[in-house]
């Protein structure tokens, strides 16, 4: 991957390159994902048994469902602050660890949290939370789930919707 | 009343994730239960642990013995969502949501692989005529 690409080239470099990961990824799909589980505290990670948790937008084109969305942000709000005994999370009763300096916990518990939030509100989804970004495949009425997605949006501002697929190039 | 019995079940499951959540330990201790000779994995086989774990609270709490259906499972989630922090509930989630609604068009994905490398290949080639030329 091309660090800030700003050309159009590069941006093309980038995404083509996002792609071929992406392919090779999508030909080992199956219904049967297998999650990565994390006991009480330690820091959760993007993995599962398919590589799914790691597509990026390379693999938007070749999702097919009735209706998907992606939630994105590029800077992750707040959501584990360090203590003395280790990383306090709102909602959650025990401490974190996380040894590369809570970046990685910060960003998928955020993930976790917009989903958790999601389940409550929708009659059914599928998501799948990825780094900086969430995809929800719902048979809710679009209107529903964009109201739904703006009051998430008051909480955190840095959040933007997608549908269909993100913006390429 | 069906919805009592989803609520017992999410309870007695939710108390068996806290359980086995607890520790990298008590994770190893359910996968060893589950699969005893193979390796202790935290990505692999969770899905079917989980669902495992889900099935033996069902039994516990159901007259008659019969299997978790994908509509049980989605009432037993929706009941173990407000008993569990957003942590381990999003763990339990991705690993029992259903799939199904969801696919990757895979047939076409050999031949965007080449195509992808030859329009890399061929504008390679032509920078480095260029480099030549000058």
């Amino acid at each position: 991957m091309i660090k800030d690409a700003k050309s159009e080239s590069d941006r093309e470099f980038n995404h083509d390159l996002s792609t071929r990961r992406a392919l090779k990824i999508i030909a080992e799909f199956s219904p049967m994902i297998s999650f990565r589980v994390s006991p009480k505290g330690s820091t959760p990670a993007f993995a599962d048994s398919k590589n799914i948790s790691m597509l990026g937008v390379g693999g938007d084109q070749f999702l097919q469902a009735r209706q998907v969305f992606y939630i994105c942000w590029e800077a992750t709000p707040t959501m584990a602050v360090l203590t003395e005994r280790g990383f306090a999370v709102k909602g959650i009763d025990y401490l974190f660890q996380s040894k590369s300096g809570g970046e990685v916990l910060n960003e998928c518990l955020f993930a976790r949290y917009l989903m958790y939030y999601l389940y409550d509100k929708l009659k059914s989804a599928t998501m799948i939370p990825r780094m900086t970004s969430l995809m929800v495949v719902t048979n809710e009425e679009q209107e529903k789930f964009i109201e739904t997605f703006q009051v998430l949006q008051r909480l955190f501002p840095v959040l933007t919707l997608h549908h269909g697929s993100r913006a390429m190039v | 009343m069906m919805e009592d019995l989803y609520i017992q079940v999410a309870q007695s499951f939710a108390k068996r994730i806290n359980e086995v959540f607890t520790s990298e330990a008590t994770l190893a201790q359910e996968f060893e239960k589950r699969f005893p000779g193979l390796t202790f994995s935290r990505t692999d086989h969770w899905m079917g642990i989980l669902f495992s774990m889900m099935r033996d609270c069902w039994l516990q709490h159901v007259e008659v013995k019969g299997e978790v259906s994908s509509y049980d499972r989605d009432q037993i989630l929706r009941a173990l969502h407000p008993l569990l922090d957003f942590n381990l509930f999003t763990q339990v989630l991705l690993n029992l949501q259903s799939y199904a609604t969801m696919a990757y068009r895979t047939g076409d994905a050999a031949a965007q692989l080449e195509l992808l490398k030859n329009k890399w290949e061929q504008r390679k080639v032509a920078s480095l005529s260029r480099t030549k030329r000058r």
